[in-house]
């Protein structure tokens, strides 16, 4: 069974009374996969990522992930799900700049509640080491360059070991040396196993991916599985 | 007309603030309106009803004096006009039984009232002989309409049956429902008729050029000369009893909603610049397109002023209203007449100019800040939040910990409602601890006395028959008989020639009831020794060792203070040696004091009257335990009202400003709940968090409103005692009103977060995580 299938899936917002913003559209995603969604500003990708995340309803269609029927939940119930099932990353980190990036990670854990070996402080700083942050772990997130911001928001994606990773143009806003670090550590948790749905418009971050989807007008244009 | 548009427009979709901020300023202009022009008209009525009611000079008391020689008395100098009335303590019959307290006053001539003046109600003016007019605030305790017969009691064991003809105002008097007593005006000639030859007292208007002491001294030398004997001289004191007491309340009212307006201001300021910020954008793209700043300041003046003006008319009409109100409840209070609501016109323009300039100010500091803001910095939008290290507290869990720095973060905007609602707060159990003190002054000395009631007698009673009856009454479980008698110290300099008088008690032989709780020194126990109250000693200035001449009649003596007690109004107590150098055969015998049955205080003071009256005395007074208790709540939670109305009206202030800065704290953070609720927050928790905010804010009113209460508490004890309070008090803690406050910190903590949490768990989250 795929991680996310979409069918006949559109979303109009209620401006647009020409037509839909996304869709209708059919997708299937399975676990392990990477892919990365491309298209042109106003192409739909970051739509798909908010129907895909039950951050937004879609008008019209089904959108299951992780055998959940997303638009079926309650909003109560959406994020009770979003806590242990998907981890998601912005362009702009979106970190919480009132607490410090450890506690950034503490809050998303208290949120999902889930049980853990030892601690929740010593997996959030493990977490921290493992994207190389540690040093910075009590450190308000605006302090913090826009690289190493980046790196503290794919460990709160991470930290309730969510089985899909969203990331809207990860590397949007952080110069190339920093990129170049972000995509790696993408590469390995991917290889550890996990799901990574990559929105860009950076081909860079695009090769990377095993699977390209270009949206365009709303509508997939093409679907390529490439070997990297 | 886009200008226009484009307010109206603004105006729709932040109508939450909008009417925020029309409350704020509603608020804060009607408490300044209301306690400003209620103190105007209060101070100026109190004048006003005293100067009518009491112009004369002083009064001179006088016995052996005929009244029909009133009229040909030869002229005595310095003295322009006199009048001349009788006032004696009475009581007045109910159905049950019982006894209320009444002042009978007996006027020379109802159609030429010169002084100590009382203007007609209702029904005949004047009273004819045999009929006697009651004081309109004693009507609701009268058990008798117009026409009816009312029974009244005098001292010397005679009573009589009045016709109730009308009532009468009688401004110098406080309200009967407040003293428990009524007070009634008869002609002179019927007084006399009923109650006998009674102190005739002389009320006289000193000549220009002459003092009032000099009047009054020449009065009594006139008086001696025709062979009255002079009781005591007193200057008129030109105020009203509670003039002083109402005057600072309502500066305390004033200063309050002075401080609640500023609080007000300071809130609409933070509500505007929230306001000007959600237009910041749209203002830089305006002004990237040519608009001068001008033209921008008009436009968020117009935004502004309209809610501001809207606000500022609907307080100032509140408050006219609001201080009728406040007039209505300081008439009834002091028992007096409003002529005129009226303010003076400078006055109207004081408050409309400091409410309008108020308004500007709070307006012009966001605008100015938001139009000087330059065009690249407006267009990025909102900078990242201050970083505040002293806010982070790691103990706490993260959410909470985000909840606390959200709360502080903008301090002046947290510290406006911190600082209303602390008023509020600090004002509550200030007047709660002040309400307690008073009371633990009550209980203190209820509980220091064994005694249920006391019961005095206008005459000896026949103590075989008095005896037998008391033994009789199944209810009393001990009773004593005592003596008492007023005496004059003659060493103390208060307003009297004479001196000051006081009770003098003569506890029975072997009483078990025994003396007071002695305070300091010990009881009086050898002859010539006395122990004096403690309010008495603090009065007079007199202390243990104090050496004072006590008279009565034609006998004194001279004794020492050898102990203070605790007791409510001035008295003195003392052994049968000392009392035995004083006492008249009239002296003895004057009061029963008994323990009775609990809570059947009623039944046994009724029957031990009835016992009394058997003996062949007449009962004066009866004060139960619960009856004094009672009567002294209401009287001081009458006057404890104002303060409570100027706590309301700062924590309706504080209330709309902590609502305001939730709203705004929420509204700023409106992309990082946004986030949260992205990473998995449901609606509990994001109101947990926004709750977090308020709880927060108002533990620290809480805590600060507890600090700053016990230094007014004892500024306001300190004001009663200055003023009207016949004790020493000292500071009780009233733990209710504390739990009461943090209950209502807590309600409106849960009230300002139900608005912002709906609004923002209402908001898609991709809306949320895009706003800036």
């Amino acid at each position: 069974m795929p991680l996310i299938e979409l069918r006949g899936t559109c979303k109009a917002y209620a401006r647009e009374i020409l037509g839909y913003a996304l869709g209708p559209i059919d997708l299937s995603v399975r676990t392990g996969e990477y892919v990365a969604i491309v298209g042109k500003s106003g192409s739909g990708k970051t739509t798909l990522l908010n129907l895909i995340a039950g951050l937004d309803s879609p008008t019209r269609g089904d959108v299951h992930v992780d055998g959940q029927d997303i638009p079926r939940l309650s909003e109560n119930a959406r994020a009770r799900w979003r806590r242990s099932s998907i981890g998601v990353v912005f362009q702009f980190y979106q970190l919480l700049p009132t607490i410090s990036v450890l506690d950034n990670l503490l809050l998303t854990m208290s949120l999902a509640s889930r049980p853990i070996k030892g601690s929740r402080k010593d997996r959030a700083m493990a977490l921290l080491a493992s994207v190389g942050i540690e040093a910075q772990a009590h450190r308000l997130p605006p302090t913090l360059s826009g690289g190493q911001q980046q790196r503290a928001a794919i460990a709160r994606a991470l930290v309730n070991e969510p089985a899909l990773l969203l990331m809207d143009e990860p590397t949007g806003s952080i110069d190339s040396e920093a990129t170049a670090g972000i995509l790696d550590l993408m590469d390995e948790f991917h290889r550890a196993g996990r799901t990574l749905v990559v929105i860009t418009h950076d081909d860079d971050v695009a090769a990377r991916a095993a699977r390209r989807i270009t949206l365009h007008d709303g509508q997939i244009v093409a679907d390529e599985m490439r070997s990297v | 007309m886009v200008g226009l548009r484009k307010i109206i427009g603004d105006l729709r979709n932040a109508w939450g603030r909008v009417l925020l901020l029309i409350l704020a300023v509603a608020a804060g202009q009607s408490a300044m309106t209301a306690s400003y022009s209620a103190q105007i008209v209060a101070s100026r009525e109190i004048i006003r009803n005293v100067a009518m009611a009491s112009p004369q000079d002083a009064m001179v008391e006088v016995t052996g004096f005929d009244p029909a020689q009133f009229d040909r008395l030869a002229p005595i100098p310095g003295v322009a006009r006199m009048d001349m009335m009788v006032r004696l303590g009475a009581r007045y019959q109910l159905r049950d039984g019982t006894w209320l307290p009444m002042i009978l006053s007996g006027r020379r001539d109802f159609k030429d009232l010169r002084a100590l003046r009382v203007f007609r109600q209702s029904g005949t003016w004047p009273p004819r002989a045999g009929e006697v007019l009651i004081e309109r605030s004693g009507l609701s305790l009268l058990e008798a309409s117009q026409g009816g017969a009312i029974r009244i009691g005098f001292g010397d064991g005679q009573s009589a049956t009045l016709r109730f003809a009308g009532s009468v105002h009688d401004p110098m008097q406080a309200p009967s429902y407040q003293e428990n007593a009524l007070y009634g005006y008869t002609g002179l000639e019927t007084l006399v008729g009923i109650a006998g030859p009674r102190p005739i007292q002389l009320l006289l208007f000193a000549e220009p050029g002459t003092s009032p002491a000099e009047a009054a001294r020449a009065t009594a030398d006139a008086m001696t000369a025709l062979g009255a004997q002079v009781v005591r001289v007193v200057p008129t004191t030109p105020t009203h009893p509670h003039g002083d007491l109402m005057n600072g309340l309502l500066l305390l009212l004033t200063g309050a909603s002075v401080l609640s307006f500023a609080v007000a201001l300071f809130v609409s300021a933070s509500i505007i610049s929230s306001l000007t910020q959600s237009q910041e954008r749209h203002i830089a793209v305006l002004r990237a397109l040519g608009a001068s700043r001008f033209r921008i300041a008009l436009l968020h003046l117009g935004f502004a002023l309209t809610p501001a003006l809207v606000g500022l008319f609907s307080g100032a009409a509140l408050g006219a209203f609001g201080a009728r109100l406040v007039e209505r409840a300081i008439a009834w209070q002091l028992n007096l007449t409003i002529e005129s609501s009226a303010i003076p016109a400078a006055a109207e323009l004081i408050l409309l100019l400091t409410g309008t300039v108020g308004i500007l100010l709070a307006i012009a500091i966001p605008v100015t800040s938001s139009v000087r803001k330059p065009v690249r910095q407006a267009l990025q939008g909102a900078s990242a939040p201050r970083s505040r290290p002293w806010l982070r507290i790691s103990a706490l869990p993260p959410l909470e910990q985000m909840a606390f720095v959200e709360a502080f973060r903008r301090p002046v905007r947290t510290g406006v409602s911190v600082l209303a609602l602390m008023l509020a707060g600090a004002g509550f159990i200030a007047s709660a601890n002040t309400y307690a003190s008073l009371m633990g002054i009550i209980d203190g000395i209820l509980a220091d006395q064994p005694e249920d009631i006391t019961t005095t007698m206008s005459s000896p009673p026949d103590l075989n028959v008095l005896r037998a009856s008391l033994d009789r009454i199944g209810t009393v479980r001990h009773y004593e008989i005592w003596d008492s008698m007023r005496v004059t110290v003659s060493s103390i300099d208060v307003a009297s020639d004479a001196g000051v008088q006081m009770p003098l008690i003569n506890p029975s032989r072997g009483s078990e009831i025994g003396y007071r709780n002695i305070l300091a020194g010990r009881a009086p126990t050898g002859p010539g020794e006395i122990v004096i109250g403690e309010l008495a000693a603090e009065r007079t200035a007199m202390g243990i060792g104090s050496r004072v001449t006590l008279g009565a009649g034609e006998r004194t003596t001279d004794v020492t203070i050898v102990g203070v007690f605790n007791e409510w109004g001035m008295s003195m107590w003392t052994n049968e040696a000392t009392y035995a150098r004083l006492a008249a055969p009239e002296n003895r015998a004057r009061e029963i004091r008994a323990i009775v049955d609990p809570n059947r205080y009623t039944e046994a003071s009724i029957a031990m009257e009835r016992a009394v009256l058997d003996a062949g005395s007449f009962p004066t007074n009866s004060s139960t335990r619960a009856g004094f208790r009672s009567l002294m709540s209401n009287h001081f939670l009458n006057f404890l009202q104002f303060l409570l109305v100027a706590c309301l009206t700062a924590a309706l202030v504080g209330g709309v400003a902590l609502s305001a800065a939730v709203g705004s704290n929420v509204l700023e953070r409106t992309r990082e709940i946004g986030v949260l609720r992205t990473l998995g927050a449901t609606t509990s928790t994001t109101f947990r968090l926004v709750l977090g905010q308020s709880l927060s804010m108002t533990l620290l009113c809480l805590a600060l409103a507890i600090a700053a209460s016990f230094p007014l508490s004892e500024f306001g004890l300190g004001l009663l005692q200055r003023t009207a309070l016949p004790a020493t008090a000292s500071l009780v803690v009233s733990w209710t009103a504390i739990g009461v406050l943090a209950a209502v910190f807590l309600a409106l903590a849960v009230f300002a977060s139900i608005a912002p949490a709906i609004r923002i768990n209402a908001m898609p989250i991709r809306t949320a995580i895009a706003y800036e």
